[in-house]
């Protein structure tokens, strides 16, 4: 089991516990507000968006070009650090991983 | 007095008539506390004789976020429903409503990049010219019919924008989506098919060659540009611009005129909705007027395998209608659902559908009727009723005909 930490815009946080799903799914299954994932995953609703913590960010499997593309359709601006968290899988090498929850994504 | 007997039975759902005086919510009521679903027998459009009534919030989105399991290929929307899988005997193949993943996410996403909620923010000062022009036009009129000068103009004006049709031919374009519309109100299969042609060769052989001429940021050069990278055919990217005259016409009108009808009808809604835009701002009077009406009363979705959902054992090939406005009236999930309140809490509702397949024109939709309210709040534009408010003759939509109005100030 690896642990994410999702953090909401007043500070709030929500631990979980999962692994070898997105960190959308397990976001979703735990009520996680501001994380919708309408299309389930199939990379075509751009709500499921996260600003990954910096220090997490390296760790991460690059974006494909159409994660890269849909990134301009989120409710919020994206970072360098933004990602589709339907593209993250929650490995045990990412056990803490902090990502960060928009705030106008609800 | 109807006797206990009759009122325990269901009207037919398939029949516009049960629609003609208003939602059905009271039978509704009854479906959505009746354990699993209500069978809707109809020999029209379905394999296995019928269709279930699907009335549970919860429910309705269990089987829209499963489409391995519920299906829109054989069709998003009874009776546009039985549709062949195979391309050449399904005139709909290629439309966006009708295709699952990967192929829907594929068409899904090159839409979804020109209808993000960030550029739609951008589309506010060339709607606020489109209502302004439309406000323009009834300033001088003492007595008019709200659907025919307002609620039906605006959402045409603005799917001619979006699909980057040129000033000179908006008219034009304007002229075969309400025919389009004018036609599927007779169910003639020929008149709509002959008016979709029209438009479909205008495509072709106008809009297409002037975008690739000199392409904008509209739809349609998003959409042609797509398909040379080969992300997506060229017979989707027509069918999405034809989709969007059907799924984003018929439904913002009904948005603008039933809420103008239910302000005009009702002194408790009317002072409901000055006051919430005062107290809470436009939005969420917008999200209360969208779940009060529902416009598209439901969508439809067809059972890949046997299975069970909602208590309910269906077959394989089984069509399930999912009523979003019975479900948007769940008292499961919203306190008084039968009551306006724009100052309600409770999650967004269904009137956008959910899961892959929700609404892509929403934040079009919201902003539409927010200028509307904030220019004619500017213009302190009042109406009354002038005549009988006419609804429309539909099982699919939540439609109102005419609202005749009178100015008083
Ligand atoms: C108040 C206005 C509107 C309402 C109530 C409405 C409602 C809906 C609903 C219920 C669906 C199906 C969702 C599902 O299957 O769960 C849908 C889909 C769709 N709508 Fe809207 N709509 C509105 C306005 C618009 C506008 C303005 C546009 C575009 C200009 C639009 C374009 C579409 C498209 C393209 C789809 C198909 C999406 C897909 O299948 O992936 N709609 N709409
Ligand atoms: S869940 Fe839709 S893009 Fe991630």
């Amino acid at each position: 089991m690896a642990r994410v930490i999702y953090v909401q815009p007043d500070g709030s946080s929500t631990t979980c516990a999962a692994d070898g799903r997105s960190l959308m799914k397990v976001a979703v299954e735990n009520l996680v507000p501001g994380i919708i994932g309408e299309c389930g995953g199939d990379l075509s609703c751009a709500t499921c968006h996260v600003f990954v913590d910096e220090a997490w960010f390296g760790k991460l499997k690059p974006r494909s070009d159409d994660e890269e593309s849909l990134l301009d359709v989120t409710s919020e601006e994206p970072t360098e650090t933004s990602r589709l968290s339907c593209q993250v899988t929650l490995t045990d090498d990412l056990d803490g991983i902090v990502v960060h929850v928009p705030s106008t994504q609800r | 007095m109807v006797t206990g007997v009759e009122t325990n039975q269901i009207p037919d759902l398939t029949n516009p008539q049960t629609f003609a005086a208003g939602v059905p919510h009271e039978a509704f009521a009854r479906l959505r506390e009746t354990p699993g679903f209500h069978w809707q027998p109809t020999e029209i459009a379905t394999a296995n004789g019928g269709f279930w009534a699907v009335t549970r919030f919860a429910d309705i989105v269990e089987i829209e976020s499963n489409p391995a399991l519920f299906a829109s290929q054989p069709g998003g929307a009874w009776p546009s429903t039985n549709l062949s899988p195979d391309p050449a005997e399904n005139p709909l193949y290629n439309n966006l409503m009708m295709m699952d993943p990967p192929r829907h996410s594929s068409v899904r996403r090159v839409a979804a990049a020109a209808f993000g909620p960030r550029i739609v923010k951008n589309f506010d000062p060339w709607v606020r010219e489109i209502v302004v022009e439309v406000l323009e036009r009834i300033e001088h009129l003492d007595e008019f019919d709200y659907i025919l000068e307002v609620a039906q103009i605006i959402p045409s004006f603005v799917i001619a924008r979006v699909q980057g049709v040129p000033a000179e031919d908006r008219q034009w374009i304007v002229d075969q989506t309400l025919a389009s519309f004018e036609a599927m109100q007779t169910a003639d299969v020929n008149a709509v098919g002959e008016v979709l042609h029209k438009t479909h060769v205008y495509y072709r052989e106008k809009l297409v060659p002037e975008k690739l001429r000199n392409p904008q940021s509209d739809m349609t050069s998003v959409l042609i540009h797509a398909a040379e990278r080969g992300e997506i055919t060229e017979a989707e990217a027509y069918d999405f611009l034809n989709l969007l005259q059907a799924a984003g016409f018929e439904t913002t009108h009904t948005l603008i005129g039933q809420s103008m009808r239910m302000i005009l009808e009702s002194p408790e809604i009317a002072d409901k909705t000055f006051r919430g835009i005062e107290e809470l701002g436009p939005d969420k009077v917008i999200e209360e007027f969208l779940r009060f009406i529902t416009p598209a009363m439901f969508m439809s979705r067809t059972a890949t395998q046997d299975t069970v959902v909602g208590d309910q054992q269906v077959r394989e090939n089984d069509l399930l209608n999912l009523y979003f406005t019975a479900a948007n009236r769940d008292p499961a999930v919203f306190a008084n659902p039968d009551e306006f309140d724009p100052w309600r809490t409770e999650t967004a509702s269904l009137a956008f559908g959910s899961g892959p397949h929700r609404c892509i024109g929403n934040a079009l939709a919201k902003l539409e009727l927010r200028i509307l309210f904030e220019e004619m709040a500017k213009r302190d534009f009042r109406f009354r009723l002038n005549g009988a408010p006419q609804r429309g003759w539909s099982t699919f939509i939540n439609q109102i005909r005419s609202l005749p109005v009178a100015r008083v100030s």
